[in-house]
């Protein structure tokens, strides 16, 4: 059924273009054989001009001299467009090719830096930072003097009361530090004259039992 | 006043910088192993004063 449908439709589709085609050329007979004012023909092989050729009037001569004229400034300005594409298009690789190199060092240094990191960090901390941290507060507090005393112990005489800043913050740790001395103490002392001693009576004394 | 100043500024971006690279894995180990040759330079530079605290003879009772 849908054969005998498609067949029709290719019949009625022939009619049309048979009814469409166009009537055939007539030629006319009467017409020259030669060709009358045409443009000279030149010789394919030697691009001279055909010694036979009519002679070209003026302004046709003119014409196609501004027509050379016009194609070789097309060709002048298709040969500056190429040029300047040439140019544009090796600016453009130069381009591209620095922008490639700065982002291949860039993720080579990515990459190095991330295999320096992981190989660094892999490295194992025995203790983890608390060992040398405390080991490094007891030298510097415990351990080391300094003007005669250890750090804790300057801070044991200052909170005791018995050593105390310079006044100006900032003074050089070098210098010794001001500690308050204690009112001097009297110092015993013998006088040059002795008083003789008296012998106290006792009681009993002189008794003898 | 500028002496104590720069000083105790000095030791807070030393502080502040070790802690910042100990938050990392990398500088983690970093901080660790500077603070060892923190305590090596020290034993070195102060090698009399702790020398004398083992030795015997340098003990002494004030007074």
């Amino acid at each position: 059924m849908a054969r005998s449908t498609q067949m029709a439709d290719i019949d009625q589709y022939i009619a049309d273009a048979k009814q469409a085609a166009p009537a055939p050329v007539s030629l006319d007979t009467s017409a020259p054989t030669d060709a009358v004012n045409a443009p000279e023909i030149e010789n394919a092989k030697t691009g001279e001009q055909a010694s036979d050729a009519t002679p070209v009037p003026e302004d046709e001569e003119q014409e196609r001299a501004s027509i050379r004229e016009m194609r070789k400034a097309q060709l002048e300005a298709d040969r500056q467009r190429t040029e300047e594409s040439n140019a544009a298009r090796k600016a453009r690789q130069a381009v591209e090719v620095g922008s490639d190199a700065i982002a291949t060092t860039r993720e080579v240094v990515k990459q190095n830096a991330l295999r320096v990191g992981n190989v660094v960090g892999a490295v194992p901390i025995p203790g983890d930072l608390l060992l040398p941290l405390s080991i490094l507060l007891i030298f510097f507090f415990a351990l080391i003097a300094v003007n005669g005393h250890t750090r804790l112990m300057w801070l044991w005489l200052t909170l005791t009361g018995n050593a105390s800043l310079t006044t100006g913050a900032g003074a050089s740790f070098a210098t010794t530090p001001v500690v308050p001395t204690l009112g001097a103490l009297p110092t015993p002392s013998l006088s040059s004259t002795l008083t003789p001693l008296t012998i106290l009576p006792f009681a009993g004394a002189g008794e003898v039992t | 006043m500028t002496g104590a100043f720069v000083w105790i500024a000095t030791w807070l971006i030393m502080i502040a910088v070790l802690v910042a690279l100990a938050g990392t894995n990398w500088g983690k180990t970093i901080v660790y192993y500077v603070l060892w040759l923190a305590v090596v330079l020290l034993v070195v530079s102060h090698g009399s004063e702790l020398a004398s605290l083992v030795n015997v003879q340098a003990l002494q009772l004030n007074g």
